[in-house]
């Protein structure tokens, strides 16, 4: 009965030591380990059967081997322990390296040196050319002064920072950031997470200069209509000057009429930018004849260095609208142009007319736009002329344009110019002109 | 005691010091694959090696019977185990 057992048990054993290089998923130590077990067990239970038929060194030869079973058995488990915890936690960093990786935020995990070593999919659209391996600040540029610091704390004493809203060094670029530190058995490091807020905070930016420009339209509307009335006290003064003095000083007073004439259109301006519900007359405009009087006007002011040129082609092009507010708009367009070539250069103006719509081109020679400032140009309070300008010109052609059922397209090349092409419809297909509600 | 026996000895005191680290550290087994096929290898083991020092004492006919069975089962556990553990060894575990 024991003798068939021992040789069953034989059978059994030399079935697993056969099937253990199969085991291919256990590491090749445990597969050995496995494997020498199996025989030591087998070889025993073989010498066992031999002692049993009388064969001496049999005897000597199992208790041996019987010896070193269990030391067999301990390491196998040893090994398989090891073996077990180390899949385990490579199968952990692989699921927390793939959930990195699919974060739609932009986060970048950085080892003890501030190297970036791993970054989600965010980071990587935020970040598209940004190299690994290399520590952050050459990875994705300068970074703002707080979230270096930050990042030096982090990594030093292990604390956590964050920042809302900080300018990126030399870019109009803004973030809102946060960096804590990670920590494993073997390594530590920082994770930053960053958010870009730059469209958010021009909002906020555009927001408080709506607020401010408000205040001063106010202001600017009261001191325009006390101008006004001593304007028009001017007037009569002129008027009753040039009744006495007959033709003596015709021309100074022509000139002096024209002026308070001018200074009266500019103060109507500012109170019609104030109150814009308040439309002043509409009458058929002759666009080539407008565009005409406006660069004569301007040519007048402008510096020798600048040189003003028109041209006119196509048919004779009318349109039912508002030529003061035709006029601002060009004027609008050729003062941009001067403050874009501050060394001065040429301007062109053209018009050209066919039977359905009329195209007033201005184009200068100066450095262009950049791409990424041009969806931004017509916006409200946006402007490249920092503290000079008020950023309301573009916005203001952009809205007399659309008043007129007309349009504004921009073209620039950065080192060859800009042109501004406005295009209004005429004749029959121009359409009574609408002030925007606001 | 019969010549040879102390290594029997030795053997069984080797064999329980396993079994009682195991046991100790049993938090550190748990994870592994087909761990209970394992255990009743380890198990039927350490009997094998109690039956075989004390048929000497007493019983020496049933003891030695228990011996082998164990042996056998300690064979077939094992065996058991190594076909098993190929499928899913270490996989990492889902939520919950």
């Amino acid at each position: 009965m024991n003798e068939a057992l021992q040789i069953a048990a034989s059978l059994v054993l030399l079935v697993g030591l056969v099937l253990t290089p199969r085991a291919r998923t256990l590491s090749v130590p445990a597969r050995v380990a496995v494997a020498v077990l199996f025989g030591a067990l087998f070889v025993q239970q073989v010498l066992d059967v031999l002692e049993r038929h009388r064969v001496a060194w049999a005897d000597p030869v199992g208790d041996a081997i019987a010896g070193a079973v269990p030391f067999l058995w301990g390491g196998l488990l040893l090994l398989m322990v090891d073996r077990f915890h180390t899949r385990r936690l490579s199968a952990q960093r692989a699921q927390t390296d793939s959930l990195i990786d699919e974060l739609p935020a932009a986060v970048a995990v950085l080892d003890a040196g501030a190297r970036v070593v791993r970054t989600s999919a965010g980071w990587r659209q935020l970040f598209p050319s940004a190299p690994l391996d290399v520590p952050l600040s050459e990875s994705v540029g300068p970074l703002p002064e707080a979230l270096a610091a930050a990042l030096r704390r982090t990594l030093a004493d292990e604390l956590r920072g964050a920042g809302d809203a900080e300018r990126v060094p030399g870019e109009d670029r803004w973030w809102s950031w946060v960096v804590s530190s990670w920590q494993d058995a073997d390594a530590s490091g920082a994770i930053v997470m960053i958010q870009d807020v730059t469209s958010r905070v021009h909002r906020e930016t555009d927001r408080e200069s709506t607020q401010r420009l408000a205040i001063v339209g106010e202001l600017a509307a009261g001191v325009a209509h006390d101008m006004n009335n001593l304007l028009t006290v001017l007037q009569l003064h002129v008027e009753s000057m040039r009744r006495r003095s007959g033709s003596a000083n015709e021309a100074s007073l022509r000139s002096m009429e024209e002026a308070v004439q001018l200074a009266s259109e500019m103060t109507h301006g500012v109170l019609r930018l104030a109150k814009p519900g308040e439309d002043e007359g509409r009458a058929q405009v002759a666009l080539a004849s407008l565009v005409g009087d406006t660069v004569r006007l301007v040519r007048s002011t402008l510096l020798r260095k600048y040189e003003l040129v028109l041209t006119s082609t196509g048919r004779p092009a009318t349109l039912d609208g508002s030529a003061t507010r035709l006029q601002q708009m060009l004027l609008n367009l050729i003062v941009n142009a001067r403050d874009a070539m501050p060394e001065g250069g040429r301007i062109d103006v053209s018009v050209v007319a066919t039977e359905d719509e009329a195209q007033i081109r201005v184009s200068d020679r100066g450095p262009g736009i950049a791409p990424e400032l041009l969806p931004r140009i017509f916006t409200p309070f946006f402007t490249t002329k920092g503290a000079a300008g008020t950023g309301l010109g573009l916005s203001v052609v952009r809205g007399v344009a659309e008043e007129h059922g007309g349009r504004i397209e921009v073209s620039s090349e950065p080192g060859e110019g800009t042109t501004f092409t406005i295009t209004l419809p005429v004749g029959s297909h121009a359409r009574v002109p609408q002030r925007r509600a606001s | 005691m019969e010549p040879g026996s102390e290594r029997e000895v030795l053997t069984l005191a080797l064999g329980i010091a396993i079994a009682v680290v195991s046991v100790v550290k049993r938090h550190v087994f748990r994870g592994l694959p087909r761990a209970r096929r394992l255990g009743i290898a380890g198990a039927s083991m350490l009997v094998a090696w109690t039956a075989t020092v004390l048929e000497h004492l007493v019983f020496f006919e049933v003891l030695d019977t228990v011996e082998h069975l164990a042996y056998f089962g300690a064979a077939l556990a094992l065996t058991s185990w190594i076909v098993s553990v190929p499928r899913g060894f270490a996989e990492p575990r889902g939520p919950g």
